[in-house]
């Protein structure tokens, strides 16, 4: 997850960008703040995937990821473990919340059982069930019971304390990328590789990746997304 | 130098005694041939002879050394093996020379030496060549010529013919024996044909069953084999046998007729004679005869003396036939005697 | 049926196989590697070239191919000669050394992944031992080579065997004679291998090392197991065009690519190891 990382929660907290300002001073001393906060991290950690086994055994014990990912530490230790929100950075605290939308094609050959299948999902039980099954928030507005799993209350308690600060600065999936998602996800993972990693020199490195990152904004068109300002067209690259 | 001293030598693969207490001894130069049916144990006494085996009892001795400890390259030896082992991956050239470059010799003396007993062998012609570019004949020439090439005070010989036709068998033989009288080495050969024993050997040993039954010149074992199964193994076709009844005084009586033979106690001995030395007579054994076949010089004539099968070479100008009633009368001083019980010769 | 078109008829099924399987696919693939919506280019072999990893995954391939290859052709044939001279219990031998093939390569990178990781064997013994006074995490980014001598290690360890079943087999085939005639003729037990056994086993020593070659080449779950991202090869490179980055042109020109190497390295064997014609057993 650590692409989400980069785009959702290291970049908006220090440029209030994920692309315009990808190759700027505010990315440097980002990358430098990230660079200098790597030595504390375990090094086997690039090959750490479902953070919730590394918290349970130990090899970790803080841990930025997903909270589908770290419901299993919760729920078998929730005396052990804290939840936190994400720190904040100069421009504020970056995170990344997942809006979804749930469209019916035209073509659909059914559909009437489509738009019922649609409210079924949206029912605050389904959406509850869900929640319980898997640690996917709700994404309509319901109560949650006193009942959820630990995973549940503990993730919950700091998600709504990070989206209620006063300095939140939620940023977006990326969209409108189509196949090139992939892609966009390597240049803000070589970016990390080739800085924190191989040692390289931040500004070369960014100097480099944004060319490859404006190839990909130009070639699908996709405009900008929170944080950054919306676009005429793909969103530029500085 | 080399004269080969067997001791006492025997071995045993697992529970099978392939040979017993082996004591042998082949002189400096000699041409020795071992002879005998496969199985007998022959080519497991030459392999113990060129330390491919060790022995399990006994001692072997070359030039007045003692070997059987030794790894085959220290025995001062040459081999040529049944199926030539003519390395393919090496040209005739490296094959001969192998030995030699393994011996560490100059690139001259090699060059001279594989010239020479290429000479000797006639493969000059041959040196650049590969052995899948060659003849049966040419592969089994290459192969003494490695072993010539080495000088060796002993040359080790396993059936190095039995695998060519019979015409060039006959040509290598006599090719083979030129070659190795002129080298002046001592040579043990190993064969399972009596015709190119005879023809080769200064002495032959036969060996039956893991034991050296004769060793003698070739004439002598033919003439005067030392068992039973020397005469019925070397001659072709084979000695005649049949039991003798003790008369007493030396007297022996053999299918209703009276013979001369040797002294002793026992009640019955094996009579034996060779083919050649039965004629036609008016008197002597009485014979049914069974079969006939012309020879060309001679006719071989296979019939029943009471009850024992006979064969008998007699000149072809003789009027015989399958059915006839004949006498046939053994040259005196050539019957020999065996007895029933040791098999062994008796005098 | 005419007896001349008979073996056409029966090696028609494979080669059709052939065809559809191999050659057809082959052709897509080149095909996509060379191309674009405007025609014929060399772009996405530039892209695969420009990447920063491309040259490392290049050379890790290439080193790790050179690392193992050459400690597997001493071991299969150390084995190999073990296993012919055995009197007893060979065949037990040879399925015990072969086990590791009927594994695969996934799971041989997660048994060896299993050792060198923090909470791995390996730690738990040396923290047993008290060599060390915590477990330490073997296969990280920082020390790469650590992660390359265990990919080496479960790499010989799983694929070694394939090349001690060809050998055995070629052993087989040389007749004893060869040796015996060495032997007399006053080569060591050294220079009997030298210059007889292995100079005879040229056409399976051939066999064996272009299969194990070209599967060096294609190393990758293994890798995948034990050095994830931190040991970049051709083979995960390609998988990460194809899958991750959903760049199908550029997965295809890496995987030609891998076929170039593993032909030049396939003409090289047949080269330096050729049997001249009459020089067979």
């Amino acid at each position: 997850m650590k692409h989400r990382f980069f785009q959702g929660y290291l970049y908006p907290s220090y440029t209030n960008s994920v692309v315009t300002k990808f190759n700027s001073p505010e990315a440097v001393v980002a990358w430098e703040k990230f660079r200098e906060l790597w030595q504390y991290t375990n090094p086997g950690s690039t090959n750490f995937s479902f953070m919730q086994e590394q918290l349970l055994s130990e090899d970790v014990w803080v841990a930025f990821d997903h909270t589908a990912r770290l419901a299993e530490a919760f729920n078998q230790r929730p005396d052990d473990f804290i939840a936190f929100p994400a720190p904040s950075g100069p421009t504020g605290r970056g995170f990344m919340p997942v809006i979804a939308g749930i469209a019916i094609p035209r073509t659909a050959p059914d559909m009437d059982g489509s738009k019922e299948l649609i409210a079924y999902m949206m029912k605050p039980e389904t959406q509850l069930a869900t929640l319980r099954a898997t640690s996917f928030f709700p994404v309509v507005d319901v109560d949650l019971p006193d009942d959820m799993p630990p995973a549940v209350q503990i993730s919950g308690a700091a998600i709504a304390k990070m989206s209620g600060s006063a300095d939140a600065n939620p940023g977006l999936l990326p969209s409108g990328l189509g196949d090139e998602g992939g892609k966009f996800n390597q240049v803000y993972v070589d970016t990390f590789e080739r800085i924190v990693l191989a040692g390289h020199d931040i500004e070369a490195v960014l100097e480099d990746q944004a060319g490859t990152l404006r190839r990909i904004m130009e070639e699908t068109g996709a405009p900008c997304w929170a944080p950054d300002l919306p676009s005429e067209g793909a969103c530029p690259v500085d | 130098m080399a004269e080969i001293q067997i001791r006492n030598v025997a071995k045993t693969f697992g529970t099978y005694q392939a040979l017993h207490s082996i004591d042998l001894t082949i002189a400096d130069q000699e041409f020795m041939v071992l002879l005998g049916a496969s199985g007998c144990g022959k080519t497991t006494l030459l392999r113990i002879i060129a330390g491919l085996e060790t022995p399990s009892v006994g001692e072997v001795w070359i030039g007045g050394r003692r070997v059987d400890h030794l790894p085959p390259r220290e025995r001062g030896i040459a081999m040529v093996f049944q199926n030539y082992a003519v390395f393919p991956h090496l040209t005739v050239f490296e094959n001969v020379a192998f030995g030699l470059r393994m011996a560490k010799l100059d690139d001259r003396l090699v060059r001279e030496r594989v010239e020479r007993t290429a000479g000797l062998m006639h493969i000059e012609a041959l040196l650049q060549r590969y052995s899948g570019q060659l003849s049966g004949g040419q592969r089994q020439r290459v192969a003494v010529a490695r072993a010539l090439a080495m000088e060796p005070d002993v040359i080790l010989m396993d059936e190095p013919l039995s695998n060519l036709d019979a015409l060039l068998r006959l040509e290598m033989r006599a090719e083979l024996k030129g070659v190795l009288e002129a080298s002046n080495t001592t040579t043990i050969y190993v064969t399972h044909d009596q015709v190119e024993a005879m023809s080769l050997a200064d002495r032959i040993s036969v060996m039956h069953q893991g034991r050296i039954v004769q060793a003698a010149e070739p004439v002598e074992v033919y003439r005067n084999p030392a068992a039973h199964f020397v005469g019925s193994f070397i001659g072709n076709p084979p000695m005649n046998f049949i039991t003798a009844r003790n008369q007493g005084d030396g007297k022996w009586q053999v299918a209703g007729q009276q013979f001369t033979g040797p002294s002793v106690a026992s009640e019955t001995l094996e009579f034996a004679i060779r083919p050649e030395d039965l004629s036609l007579a008016e008197t002597g054994l009485q014979a049914n005869v069974r079969v006939v076949e012309p020879l060309g010089a001679h006719i071989l004539v296979t019939c029943d003396v009471e009850g024992s099968l006979f064969r008998a070479v007699i000149d072809s100008n003789s009027r015989v036939k399958a059915g006839d009633v004949l006498h046939i009368a053994p040259e005196p001083d050539r019957i020999r005697w065996f007895d029933p019980e040791t098999t062994l010769a008796v005098a | 049926m005419d007896n001349r078109t008979l073996p056409y008829l029966l090696l028609l099924p494979a080669t059709l196989f052939l065809c559809v399987f191999f050659l057809y696919p082959f052709a897509l693939v080149a095909w996509q590697a060379f191309t674009n919506e405007a025609g014929f280019t060399l772009e996405h072999f530039r892209t695969m070239a420009d990447h920063w990893k491309f040259p490392i995954a290049f050379w890790n391939t290439m080193l790790l191919a050179l690392a193992v290859v050459p400690v597997q052709v001493v071991l299969s044939i150390t084995m190999a000669m073990m296993v012919t001279r055995m009197q007893r219990g060979r065949d037990i031998m040879l399925y015990i050394w072969t086990i590791p093939l009927g594994i695969s390569d996934l799971a041989a990178g997660i048994i060896w992944l299993a050792i060198f990781e923090q909470t791995g064997f390996l730690n738990s013994m040396l923290y047993g031992l008290g060599v060390i006074e915590q477990p330490t995490n073997f296969l990280s980014y920082q020390n790469t080579w650590v992660i390359f001598i265990a990919i080496a290690l479960a790499e010989i360890w799983r694929a070694t065997a394939i090349m001690l079943v060809i050998l055995v087999a070629g052993l087989g085939l040389i007749p004893k004679e060869y040796d015996e005639a060495a032997e007399v003729f006053g080569a060591s037990r050294w220079q009997r291998l030298w210059k007889v056994t292995l100079p005879l086993l040229r056409p399976s020593l051939q066999t064996a090392l272009i299969l194990r070659v070209i599967l060096a080449f294609e190393v990758f779950a293994v890798v995948a197991a034990l050095g994830g991202t931190s040991l970049p090869v051709l083979m995960g490179e390609t998988y990460n065009y194809q899958f991750e980055l959903q760049d199908g042109h550029v997965a295809a020109a890496l995987a030609l690519v891998i076929l170039a190497i593993s032909i030049a390295f396939t003409l090289f064997f047949l080269r330096v190891l050729r049997v001249p014609k009459g020089a067979q057993i």
